[in-house]
């Protein structure tokens, strides 16, 4: 018999909230008053292995809202925020999807549930996540903080770019709780028509000092009347200093429509 | 943790752009289904990279459903090697006459390594010879930014160049109900440490949701190493304008020996989402 070289077996995904029955994912429900969090729902009573990050999958079913919601840990009743306020959003009755890699520790046995809320109240999104037990980075992330997300409003920081030259800096915190090494950049929407190729610069440094960390990110919406970013959350590799304040300012590219704000928020993983 | 005292020296950097047009650098396709001539991003990496996200940028003129298949090479004028071979990038669908103009983006990280003082180019090819604008450029990162695996050499399976599309998947007649297995690859011709599987839609107009399985093993008795990736086609409300299913999943990390046989299978909602397009890229 050969010797098989490799264990093929070795890596495991697991996919948690899948609604099998109609091909979707499990719903999470805002509370009817808008930008408050609704209810915890359950998306795996015990996940099955270490896992080394996951696979957000993310779609949100009520258009022309915003949304920010919250994974937890936790039996039920006991949730604890595990990642707070990311954002998602859509418009105009089109259901807007993404998925997307977030490289944090998560135990095994442990119950992960999430819970939203929406600009307009009584929203409702689809959530589900793949967990994965090798990672494509290391060191494995322990820590997650959000930057920018208004709860008041469920949207990010306002972030106002210029035509093909950036503009003003805007803070998205004045201080991060720990060194960085993971980041990723959100982009939410609010009612306005935002349309067009947008980059995005990632500062460090203080008030008029800013020093471009991360240049342009790149971003875009669809043309017409179909606003929504393409890609809502952008993961980046990058090395940050506990303490450190972080900007952001932004150039959009003028002739394929308008882009009159961005709506930013940034998450560290540690 | 050890943190560099220079945030910025020699971190990351942007590729291929233009800041005052706010463009990526133009490239074209050559006749339907045909690769076009390379167009230099940079002629020459500033340092030596380990992991990379390829951004895409295109505006459509045109209402056509529009399959591209992308090559990043390495090499000298004339002398260019493909690195990254048929990144599947497929363009939305219109059916309705307005927005014609239309802006579409990507952003895809693969850790591959790329030494410093390479000339790097982008080449593509579509189904449509159209006045589409296409543009490309690179976010670079450092080799030594992260300790993550990076890979040399790419291999992809189930991309047709005849028609630049990939394995055409029926998730079947039966709604939420997984489908049969269809084959992408017989055989590995590689060692693969990771994978992205890739998407395209497989029909005019989708609408609906569906899962996707990738799997291994010989015909009748595939196992599913990747289960239930999630694909959403939409549009909005009375309208046949719609949104395919589109590009890159995240890189799976997987240790495949040379000579397995990789196969897809999926359910669908009963919408108009039955055929998937699928194919891989194989990471080594």
């Amino acid at each position: 018999m050969p010797l098989f070289p490799y264990n093929i077996f070795t890596p495991r995904y697991k996919s948690e909230g899948m609604v099998s029955a109609s091909t979707s994912l499990t719903t999470i429900t805002s509370n009817v008053s808008a930008n408050t969090k609704g209810s915890w729902v359950e998306i795996v009573s015990s996940t099955a292995f270490v896992a080394t990050g996951a696979d957000l999958m993310i779609s949100v079913i009520d258009g022309d809202r915003s949304f920010l919601f919250d994974i937890g840990i936790g039996g039920s009743g006991s949730e604890t925020v595990m990642i707070p306020n990311l954002p998602a959003c859509s418009r105009n009755g089109r259901e807007v999807t993404s998925s997307v890699y977030y490289p944090l520790f998560i135990p095994a046995g442990v119950r992960l549930s999430a819970r939203c809320q929406d600009s307009t109240g009584g929203g409702n999104m689809l959530f589900g996540l793949c967990l994965r037990s090798t990672s494509m980075y290391s060191p494995i992330f322990d820590k997650s903080a959000t930057y920018g997300a208004i709860t008041s409003t469920s949207l990010g920081t306002t972030v106002i770019p210029a035509l093909n030259s950036k503009g003003s800096w805007v803070e998205i915190t004045s201080s991060i709780d720990f060194d960085c090494r993971y980041m990723l950049v959100c982009w939410s929407a609010d009612s306005n028509t935002e349309h067009g190729d947008v980059f995005l610069d990632i500062g460090v440094g203080a008030t008029s000092s800013e020093v471009v960390l991360v240049p342009n990110v790149f971003n875009g919406s669809m043309g017409g009347t179909l606003d929504r970013m393409y890609q809502p959350h952008v993961g980046i590799p990058v090395t940050i200093p506990q303490g450190t304040r972080i900007a952001c300012r932004a150039q959009y590219k003028g002739n394929s429509g308008i882009t009159d704000d961005l709506e930013i928020i940034l998450v560290t993983l540690g | 943790m050890i943190l560099p005292s220079n945030l910025t020296a020699n971190y990351s950097q942007v590729i291929g752009w233009n800041s005052g047009t706010s463009l990526f650098t133009s490239f074209t396709c050559g006749a339907n289904n045909t690769k076009g001539s390379w167009a230099e991003i940079t002629s020459s990496c500033p340092f030596d990279v380990g992991l990379i996200a390829i951004y895409l940028q295109a505006v459509l003129g045109v209402s056509q459903e529009k399959y591209t298949l992308l090559d990043i090479g390495i090499g000298s004028s004339g002398n260019e090697v493909v690195l990254i071979p048929n990144i599947s990038y497929m363009h939305m669908t219109y059916n309705s006459a307005n927005n014609n103009t239309h802006e579409d983006v990507r952003y895809i990280h693969i850790p591959l390594n790329i030494a410093a003082g390479q000339r790097i180019s982008i080449r593509g090819q579509t189904n449509h010879t159209a006045t589409m604008g296409k543009y490309a450029g690179l976010f670079l990162y450092p080799l030594s930014h992260l300790t993550t695996p990076s890979f040399s050499k790419i291999t992809d399976y189930g991309t047709n160049t005849s028609t630049s599309r990939g394995v055409t998947v029926d998730t079947g007649a039966t709604a939420n109900t997984k489908s049969s297995w269809t084959q992408i690859t017989a055989s590995t011709t590689r060692r693969i440490k990771s994978m992205i599987p890739q998407f395209a839609s497989g029909q005019n107009a989708p609408f609906g949701r569906s899962y996707i399985d990738i799997g291994i093993g010989g015909a009748g008795s595939e196992v599913v190493v990747i289960p239930d990736i999630y694909i959403r086609a939409t549009g909005p409300n009375g309208s046949t304008r719609v949104l395919a299913p589109n590009g890159m999943t995240n890189l799976y990390p997987f240790d495949i020996p040379t000579g397995t046989r990789i196969a897809a299978r999926g359910q669908n909602d009963g919408n108009i989402i039955r055929y998937i397009d699928v194919s891989i890229l194989g990471l080594e």
